[in-house]
């Protein structure tokens, strides 16, 4: 089913979730409400529906999609496929299914995700894979792959799961994490790991690291091929660079309790 | 029936239910994948002595294996699944995780497991880690080399044990190179090893001794050197026989594996292909030599 969308204004796209609209009839899901910027609107006055039989399985948004904020909000089961860019908490607290973004991602993409895939194509704003805003715990579980940049405070919180970002990260990623993993094929912006007391965080390179931690060796690490054979079942590849070269390890964050990691790939 | 002139005994093999568990070992070079996998499986030869029967199942290329680095499959078999947890636990954790860069993974997917890694991973002393992902959890164990990657649990499942082939030979030389061509059939055949040295055993037993503290003896009737003294199973004109044991993850696995060995034997030299079994009482899988030799890789 797609859903071509044309809100003129900001919708909260949290109820449009494939378990719920693809048991309807067409007539039903153009009934749905929807909050666009704080009215409640039927569906079928802010998009279009068309049936893919096709992806019978997969829900799809196509059209103005910038204004979608909440898109798979919670979802737990299913595919959402966005041909475009989407507003901000898209994916948070997903629970399981798959949520393909064709575009840029706005902030708190992901935020305590619990599980599930979510991929996008663009960049993602700051906190992807974070906490929501009063939440004390990020991401819990479940994998997130950004093909571009993501801003400050990626991972933010982040207990379990796996983060990859293709590009730069921003300030402060994997700020007080538990445990987990954050993979920045890029460099690491200021802050990085901050308050982490365990999990790691595998850049490419980094302006600088907070003081609190400690270099300890140089190093293959093992278990990052197993994550490439993994992202390459994703149709995500790993730099090449990094499966045979050696990476600088930094535990911290010893001002935490230290059990952390910040790997840094060693130029040759 | 003879094939290539060398006579099929109308005989069976009878093999049994044992537990098993295909392992991955991988290491940044072919030579270390190789020596931990040989480390892993040494002296896994026959339950009777060594508390398992484990061997080579073949080498992995890079991309047949979990970190994409060279590797071994291993098989293990064992007669209990408590015993099949305390071999993987010693075998994985003094021959591989003590051979330089080696990782290992479970190489079989199974609804039972048992914990392999969650328990070596308390060599790590406290500083040990992991990684969970798609569903697997990974621990890191910190050794002098870096770290020893090793999957938290393994797959188990039931396997068959015991699927056996006796060449009988004019002399040591044709029936050792009739057993070796076996052996090298044999192994084309995923998910069977020949646990035996070489593949090959020279030393069939009997259960049960003269000596009350034995649990097995020799198998006075497959030895020449008997032959006037006690009851034989050889021909007259037979001076040498060699055992090839068979254990597989499947009864169809070790089907394939004797119909491939009994074919390759039959080379010159060689009097007879036969078979070991114990009248049908030991356990419920029955290789028929002659439906093998016709094709059939199933048991009766």
């Amino acid at each position: 089913m797609t859903l071509d969308f044309h809100p003129g204004a900001s919708l909260d796209a949290g109820p449009l979730l494939p378990a719920r609209l693809l048991r309807l009839a067409p007539v039903e899901v153009e009934r749905v409400t929807v909050d666009v910027c704080g009215r409640q609107t039927a569906l079928g006055e802010v998009s279009r529906l068309k049936w893919n039989t096709a992806a019978p399985d997969s829900l799809v948004f196509t059209g103005e999609t910038s204004s979608l904020q909440r898109v798979a909000f919670g979802m737990d089961s299913g595919i959402l496929l966005v041909d475009g860019p989407v507003g901000r908490f898209a994916g948070a607290l997903m629970q399981a299914g798959e949520l393909a973004i064709h575009g840029d991602a706005a902030e708190f993409l992901g935020a305590c995700l619990h599980s599930g895939l979510i991929c996008v194509k663009g960049s993602a704003g700051h906190s992807a894979g974070a906490r929501l805003p009063g939440w004390k715990v990020g991401m819990q579980g479940g994998v997130i792959l950004v093909e571009g940049n993501a801003g400050d405070e990626a991972a933010a919180g982040m207990r379990r799961g796996l983060l990859v970002i293709c590009g730069n990260a921003g300030a402060s990623a994997g700020w007080d994490m538990g445990a987990g993993t954050i993979l920045v094929f890029g460099s690491i912006g200021a802050h990085a790991g901050m308050d982490m007391r365990r999990g790691s965080l595998v850049a490419g390179s980094a302006a600088s690291l907070l003081p609190s931690f400690f270099a300890s060796c140089t190093c293959i690490p093992s278990w990052l091929r197993v994550y490439a054979r993994y992202l390459n079942s994703l149709a995500l590849t790993i730099p090449p660079a990094w499966l045979d070269g050696h990476f600088q390890r930094f535990t911290g964050d010893h001002i935490s309790l230290g059990r952390g990691e910040i790997l840094l790939h060693a130029k040759p | 029936m003879q094939i290539n002139g060398v006579e099929i005994v109308d005989t069976f093999a009878e093999a049994f239910p044992m537990w098993a568990a295909r392992f991955i070992v991988t290491a940044d070079a072919p030579f270390w994948a190789r020596t931990a996998a040989l480390a892993a499986a040494g002296m896994g030869i026959s339950v009777v002595g060594c508390g398992c029967e484990a061997g080579i199942e073949g080498d992995l290329n890079p991309d047949d294996t979990p970190d994409g680095r060279p590797g071994c499959a291993v098989l293990l078999f064992t007669v209990s699944r408590d015993a099949l947890v305390a071999e993987l636990l010693k075998r994985v954790g003094q021959g591989v995780l003590t051979t330089p860069s080696s990782a290992c993974f479970s190489g079989l997917e199974s609804t039972q497991t048992v914990p392999v890694g969650g328990k070596l991973r308390y060599f790590g002393d406290g500083y040990q880690s992991s990684k969970r992902l798609a569903g697997r959890r990974y621990w890191r164990i910190p050794v002098a080399d870096g770290e020893f990657l090793v999957e938290e649990s393994f797959g188990i499942q039931q396997g068959v044990g015991g699927g056996n082939l006796i060449i009988t030979a004019s002399g040591v030389a044709a029936g050792l190179a009739a057993a070796q061509a076996a052996v090298h059939a044999i192994s084309a055949i995923p998910g069977v090893i020949t646990p035996f040295p070489g593949g090959v055993c020279r030393s069939p037993s009997r259960i049960g001794s003269r000596y009350k503290s034995l649990r097995a003896s020799t198998n006075a009737v497959y030895c020449p050197t008997l032959k006037s003294r006690t009851e034989t199973q050889l021909l007259p004109h037979a001076n040498a026989a060699y055992e090839i044991v068979i254990d597989g993850l499947s009864e169809s696995a070790v089907g394939q594996a004797m119909r491939a060995g009994l074919l390759a034997a039959c080379l010159p030299g060689v009097l007879a292909v036969t078979a070991g079994n114990y009248g049908g009482k030991l356990g419920p899988y029955k290789y028929h030599l002659h439906e093998l030799a016709k094709g059939g890789a199933s048991c009766a």
